[in-house]
């Protein structure tokens, strides 16, 4: 028993396991047969199935655009035109042109029986008017008697929860209709007048009062406040701001502009006083006594300013390097105050005097006038900044206190609301049952399917949603709900399919009469253009140009988008609709809608079946070449012994374990050399890239040689006894019984060159030249990233032969790789 | 009879080969291609000994395998390694002998002696109303009229055309005949303007292009676009007198036929080598009369103020210098290595996470009792029987794409994750590629590990169960040990293949993200493999086939070693020897 059931638990894992890992390739199916846009859609799978991707893969249909640049090419005699003669020339053009008359007539009968089917559904549903309404009037009614309204006793809970929802509301609205009951209960008045409405609500405004305590005006205040506090320390951060950073301009002058002047100044006034020490031992004399009180005086008015600097920069905090600069500047200045008389009868004291009056003097008055303004300054600012940062200190500590007690009161009032929860429900219970009554009544009206009555299933949905959205309860009130939702959904659907079905066939018609118009004068023009054309004169035909504007332009703007549109909708509506009878006509509108759409959509230009072609014959090629040269230099390292036998094909083996890339360069070179002489070799070209894959010999040599091992070799030894040669024997013996093993390595070799990419990649350039490895790249990068539909058809289509040839080569591949390391 | 027949055929045949690869080997020969030449040449000896020689019968049937080894892989390999000591790359194409021929031949490499242009006028064959290919062009020169045809090929390379020419012939009469040819001029003026037509052999060129004539302005473009640069870019036509016209741009825009000189002439120069004068080669500009710089495998031009212009590249032997540059260039040895390491950490995880997924599904479905198992096996081995291109493609556009792939916007948020940067992010693009090879190799190590316990004996499992030993002991202590010895080369192999793994690399993220501040194009994912791959295929910064060359035979003896490690493993150098 248990046994069995581990045993079911394994198939279970295993089966899940393999959906898991299978699961890109299930991914590579589903969206290959998906209809939509797979990159862009929320869904992961769609039930719109269509071959559509394989028939543009495998068949791609020369639908309208092409049709008309074709035939602009052909007016144009660009290639591959250019060398058409006349006749088969006009022939293809008149073939086309019916073409292109052809695709107009299918799309106007398809336009034709999108509208019978529309018909058909707009009937259906006018006659079957009634019974949708009935429907609709019945589930409601139903949801009516299920809603239960609990009677509430006239407490003050009650009455305040009452006074929420009415105080916002009329006199005479939805809501007050509603609730009349409870109102009139609550207070004991009649409130279908005015007057008494508003007494009862005065009411109830006491007892809503008397529940809250008051709280909410105190809620409101401490809120306002705060928010008053807040703004104020936004105000005084600002200031705050503004002299912060003047004190930092006034400290980068000081420290970066007056600092370094100053320290120069002190250096001159050092060296003045070291001059005045020389005076003293000096011996040339004036003949008279120089006057020197002006200089003194102006000295000592310097030196008073000096004072003054100093004793403010005492009071301020910091700038410790401009207050020493400036001590030692008082000591230099008082020193050369001092003993002046002894001089005053030096030759040299007088050139003292000069540098001191002339070039000093004026530069010390400057800088000190400047480190005084600045001083000022700044000393202001400080105290305004101290200032500031007290009220700041403050306010911060008002809105701290605030925000507590905004938080206190919030509490107080969640809890007082909590109150409110219970008979709230039930109003609201009340509330959409009275909208229900109203839905009913307007309903009742609708008479037909009409625009109008659309829009009144609208609002009975939306009604419907708003309070699913709101009911939190799960129980059978909403599980009924969800269900009517449910069941009006495709009303929803079926008015944007109407909308935009209104407006397709009156564009299209539009759009095919003026294709119509411009294809008969086409007609008319065509010869003479070509002629003209012909005789060597670039011409293109105008009217096929605005064809092509037409169908790149006007149908993309005004149809397309409709035309996706109603087929989605009309896809949803086929699983939705109640009427099985209208189904089939929903899928004709799919289906014609989208067929019209394949009609005149611009399509990717592909060479899939080109790309497909060249894989196959390099393929073949290169397996065939390969065998071939295996199966022949097999033998005698198989049957003869010779010189070089044993370490030949270890030196074939190791080298054939290099990837080919790492030669590339090298094959590339060679190609691109050989190229310049024999172009079908080089790069870019079939043959080229032929030659650069038959590289993989050792590996499959060494395969066939271990089967030739297995044949007896008394097989041969009886055809030379009978007088056959080596060669024949091998010919007629061994090639034959061989076969199988021939026919694997041919398979393994076309499988590995098919699935080959590096060097194709390398090597070709062209996209007519490509493999279809390349080609399926180039469908899955750039401008096609998101073009998934085609992508992975064509993968599919690649993928399903070689997973198939790979299964059923399995028991091959498998001994051959694991050959060597498992031994009977 | 007829076996004597067959035999004269046979030997026809084989002289007939002998010849052809006689013609190639020289004809390579003279193209420089020494070795290949070499290689073609060695064949031919060896083919014509194993046909001529009874002994070496054997070896006859060899001859195809050997040709296509030679060809395809022995001379690869030894022109990677020799590449591996060039600068070969972007600038770097040609070989020093075209570099200088391209500089003597080329009219591109030339200066006007004489600014006045001569007049000319271009005729053509029309076919109907649409001029053709066909021209002639009359030149003016010192009042004499001149006829050039179509110039002719005189230095090509490959099918490109160097150089052509056309000696011009005077014309002096209404009809003149030359070479089997007759001219004749329509109306015989001594004015080109008034020059309408030219026949040639009943063949009637009309007048199509003149630059001074405003009437034939409408045909410039076809002149310019089909004559001009098909046939004139490269040519000179030469007068009697010797002097060289050739199609440059003049002052005023239009494109005029001036007198040329050739910038550079070859020249001997003598130079002291080890006490002895010997001659050497060298260029000399003749504009400036300076002799041409020849440095780091380019050559220079230099004015009179020593200023270098680079004129032209070509292959030149740089040493181990593209070696050295792996070890001391900073900005590419710090993204090299971290590719180095990435590439072990790569093949090393791949291989791991490949057998931790395929060997519990080998040892669940070894029970022959589990029904159905040879179909999951079948169900399981689709992921490796699908082409790899395709699983790749499959799973960076549809499942790994960050925007509109699968994992992003269905798998992810079912989880409550936010979307994964698959591509753009270093580890998340490093997971991404490990979780694709996972996907694609694990089915590879399931099927080997599934014959592997095939042939565990199952007397052992019966002797381990009497002495009490419980699954997971009985799965430690034996089928462990002996899959892992019987598994161990393949297991190496793998490795070897998943280092080389460019396919999945390339496809899925093509190496990126980019690594910031390296000289190289290198990425975050980037393995050794496609790392040459992009230093020598991808634009972008240049090809480098001389450094991607190097990296190359680094891969070379990795790879090298891990495969004959590989041969000891699996005993092939026994088998060989049966």
């Amino acid at each position: 028993m248990v046994q069995k059931k581990r045993k079911l638990i394994t198939h279970i894992i295993l089966i899940f396991l393999i959906i898991v890992i299978l699961f890109p390739v299930v991914w590579v199916i589903t969206t290959s047969i998906r209809r939509d846009e797979a990159a862009f859609s929320t869904k992961l799978f769609s039930s719109r199935v269509s071959l559509q991707n394989y028939r543009d893969l495998v068949f791609p249909e020369k639908n309208l655009p092409y049709l008309i640049q074709s035939l602009q090419s052909m007016i144009q005699l660009v290639k591959p035109y250019d060398s058409w003669d006349k006749d088969k020339l006009n022939n293809k053009i008149d073939n086309y042109i019916d073409r292109v008359e052809n695709y107009l007539l299918e799309t106007e009968n398809r336009l034709d029986e999108v509208e019978q089917s529309y018909e058909n559904i707009k009937n259906y549903l006018l006659e079957h008017s009634h019974d949708i309404k009935n429907q609709v009037i019945n589930n409601i009614e139903n949801l009516i008697n299920i809603i239960n309204i609990s009677n509430l006793q006239p407490t003050i809970e009650n009455e305040a929860a009452l006074y929420v929802i009415l105080s916002k509301e009329r006199f005479n609205s939805t809501t007050h209709k509603a609730l009349k009951d409870f109102l009139d209960s609550f207070t004991d008045l009649d409130t279908s007048s005015r007057s008494n409405y508003e007494k009862a609500l005065e009411k109830l405004k006491e007892s809503y009062e008397k529940t809250l305590n008051g709280y909410d005006k105190i809620y409101l205040n401490t809120e306002n406040e705060l928010n008053k506090c807040k703004f104020e320390i936004n105000e005084l951060q600002k200031k705050y701001q503004v002299f912060q950073n003047k004190i930092f301009e006034i400290n980068i002058i000081l420290e970066k502009d007056i600092t370094p002047e100053l320290e120069k100044l002190t250096e001159s006034l050092k060296n003045l006083n070291n001059l005045k020490e020389n005076i003293k031992n000096s011996s040339t004399e004036n003949p008279y006594i120089i006057d020197d009180s002006e200089p003194i005086k102006n000295l000592e008015e310097v030196d008073k300013l000096l004072n003054d600097l100093i004793t403010n920069l005492e009071k301020l905090p910091g700038y410790d390097n401009l207050k020493n600069i400036l001590k030692i500047q008082k000591d230099e200045i008082e020193k050369l105050m001092l003993e002046n008389d002894s001089l005053k009868n030096k030759l040299v004291y007088s050139n003292l005097i000069n540098i001191y009056y002339s070039e000093l003097h004026p530069r010390i008055l400057k800088i000190y006038n400047e480190i005084k303004t600045n001083i000022f300054d700044i000393k202001d600012i400080i105290y305004a900044f101290e200032n500031l940062n007290d009220q700041l200190e403050k306010l911060k500590n008002k809105e701290n206190e605030l925000t507590n007690k905004k938080l206190e009161i919030e509490k107080k009032l969640f809890e007082v609301q909590q109150l409110f929860i219970e008979p709230q429900k039930v109003y609201n219970l009340k509330i959409f049952k009275e909208k229900l009554h109203n839905l009913i009544t307007s309903l009742e009206k609708a008479k037909s399917f009409s625009k109008i009555d659309l829009i009144k299933y609208h609002s009975t949905l939306k009604t419907l949603r708003e309070f699913s959205n709101s009911y939190n309860e799960k129980d059978e009130l909403q599980k009924n709900v969800n269900k009517i939702i449910q069941d009006l959904n495709w009303i929803e659907i079926y008015r944007d399919f109407e909308s935009k079905m209104e407006k397709i066939p009156e564009n299209l018609k539009n759009i095919l009469t003026d294709m119509e118009k411009s294809l008969n004068d086409f007609k008319n023009s065509y010869k003479d253009l070509l002629n003209l054309s012909s005789n060597g004169i670039f011409v293109s035909s105008e009217i096929l140009n605005k064809m092509y504007d037409t169908v790149k332009m006007d149908f993309v703007n005004k149809v397309r988008a409709n035309m996706s549109i109603a087929s989605r909708k009309a896809s949803i509506l086929l699983d939705l609709i109640p009427f099985n009878v209208l189904k089939s006509d929903f899928k004709n509108i799919d289906k014609q809608l989208f067929r019209i759409d394949q009609i005149w959509k611009q399509k990717i230009k592909h060479y899939f079946w080109l790309w497909v072609l060249n894989s196959v014959i390099i393929s073949l090629i290169v397996a065939t070449i390969t065998t071939a040269v295996c199966a022949i230099a097999a033998y005698p390292f198989s049957r003869m012994k010779f010189f070089g036998r044993r370490y030949g094909i270890i030196a074939l083996l190791l080298i054939q374990m290099f990837p080919g890339v790492v030669f590339m360069i090298a094959i590339y070179d060679l190609l691109n050399f050989i190229g310049r002489y024999v172009s079908f070799l080089g790069i870019d070209t079939l043959g080229g890239l032929i030659f650069a894959y038959l590289t993989n010999i050792a590996f499959n040599m060494f395969l066939i040689k271990g089967f030739y091992d297995t044949i007896p070799i008394s097989l041969e030894e009886a055809a030379i006894v009978d007088g056959a040669t080596r060669f024949q024997s091998f010919y007629k013996i061994i090639l034959p019984l061989s076969r199988p093993i021939l026919t694997v390595v041919f398979l393994l070799i076309f499988m590995g060159t098919f699935n080959e990419y590096v060097v194709a990649r390398i090597i070709l350039q062209d996209v007519k030249h490509y493999t279809y490895a390349l080609g399926l790249q180039s469908f899955a990068t750039g401008p096609y990233e998101t073009e998934w539909g085609l992508f992975t058809a064509a993968a599919l289509l690649g993928m399903a032969p070689m997973i198939i040839l790979f299964l059923s080569l399995q028991k091959y591949l498998v001994s051959g790789l694991t050959r060597g390391a498992i031994k009977e | 009879m007829l076996k004597n027949i067959t035999k004269f055929f046979l030997w026809f045949l084989l002289s007939i080969f002998n010849i052809f690869l006689f013609w190639i080997s020289f004809f390579l020969l003279q193209n420089n291609y020494y070795e290949l030449s070499i290689v073609l040449f060695t064949l031919i000896i060896l083919i014509d000994f194993f046909i001529f020689n009874p002994k070496a019968y054997p070896y006859r049937y060899i001859i195809p395998a050997l040709i296509l080894l030679f060809i395809l892989v022995l001379y690869p390999i030894y022109f990677t390694f020799k590449i591996a000591f060039t600068n070969y790359g972007t600038g770097h194409f040609m070989t020093k002998q075209d570099a200088i021929e391209r500089l003597l031949y080329d009219p591109n490499f030339s200066y006007v002696i004489d600014e006045n242009p001569v007049s000319y006028k271009v005729f053509v064959v029309y076919n109907g109303l649409s001029p053709t290919d066909d021209f002639v062009i009359l030149f003016k020169v010192n009042n004499e009229l001149f006829l050039g045809e179509k110039p002719i090929p005189k230095k090509t390379r490959g099918q490109e055309v160097l150089l052509s020419q056309f000696d011009l012939f005077k014309i002096d009469n209404e009809s003149i005949s030359l070479n089997g040819k007759n001219y004749q001029i329509i109306p015989w003026e001594n004015d080109l303007e008034k020059i309408n037509l030219i026949i040639i052999n009943n063949k009637s060129y009309k007048s199509f292009y003149s630059p001074d004539n405003d009437l034939l302005a409408i045909n410039a473009p076809h002149f310019k676009t089909r004559i001009a640069q098909n046939y004139l870019s490269h040519a000179e036509y030469i007068t009697p007198d010797g002097s060289k016209y050739a199609l440059k741009i003049a002052s005023d825009g239009k494109w005029r036929f001036m007198k040329i000189q050739r910038l550079y002439r070859l020249s001997y120069k003598e130079i002291y080598e080890n006490g002895k004068l010997q001659m050497q080669l060298s260029l000399i500009n003749n504009y400036t009369n300076k002799e041409v710089l020849e440095k780091d495998g380019a050559f220079y031009d230099i004015d009179e103020n020593g200023q270098e212009t680079f004129l032209m590249g070509f292959i030149d032997f740089v040493g181990w210098k593209n070696f050295v540059r792996i070890i001391k260039d900073p900005k590419i040895s710090g993204p090299f290595f971290r590719i180095f390491i990435w590439t072990f950490i790569w093949a090393l995880l791949s291989v791991i996470l490949s057998l931790a997924v395929g060997l519990p599904f080998a040892l669940v479905l070894n029970d022959t009792n589990l029904k159905g198992r040879n179909i999951y096996r079948t169900l399981l081995i689709i992921p490796w029987a699908i082409p790899v291109f395709i699983s790749a493609l499959v799973w960076r556009n549809g499942l790994l794409n960050e925007s509109y792939g699968i994992i992003n916007k269905f798998l992810l948020p079912l989880l409550g994750i936010n979307s994964i940067k698959w591509l753009n992010d270093p580890f998340w693009a490093r997971v991404g590629v490990l979780l694709v090879n996972m996907w694609l190799t694990f089915p590879y190590m399931m099927t080997i590990s599934l014959g592997a316990l095939q042939s565990i004996p199952p007397e052992l499992y019966e002797v381990a169960a009497i002495d009490g030993a419980g699954k997971i002991k009985r799965f430690l202590n034996i089928t462990f040990p002996l899959l892992m010895s019987i598994i161990a080369p393949l297991l190496v192999s793998s490795f070897a293949f998943s280092f080389n793994n460019f396919t999945i690399i390339y496809l899925i993220t093509g190496g990126g993200p980019p690594i910031p501040n390296s000289t190289t194009p290198t990425g975050y994912t980037d393995i050794l493999i496609s790392y040459v791959y992009k230093l020598a295929f991808e634009g972008g910064q240049g090809q480098n086939f001389g450094f991607a060359s190097a990296i190359s035979i680094l891969i070379f003896f990795l790879v090298g070693g891990i495969s004959i490690l590989n041969f000891k493993l699996t005993g092939t150098f026994e088998e060989v020897n049966r």
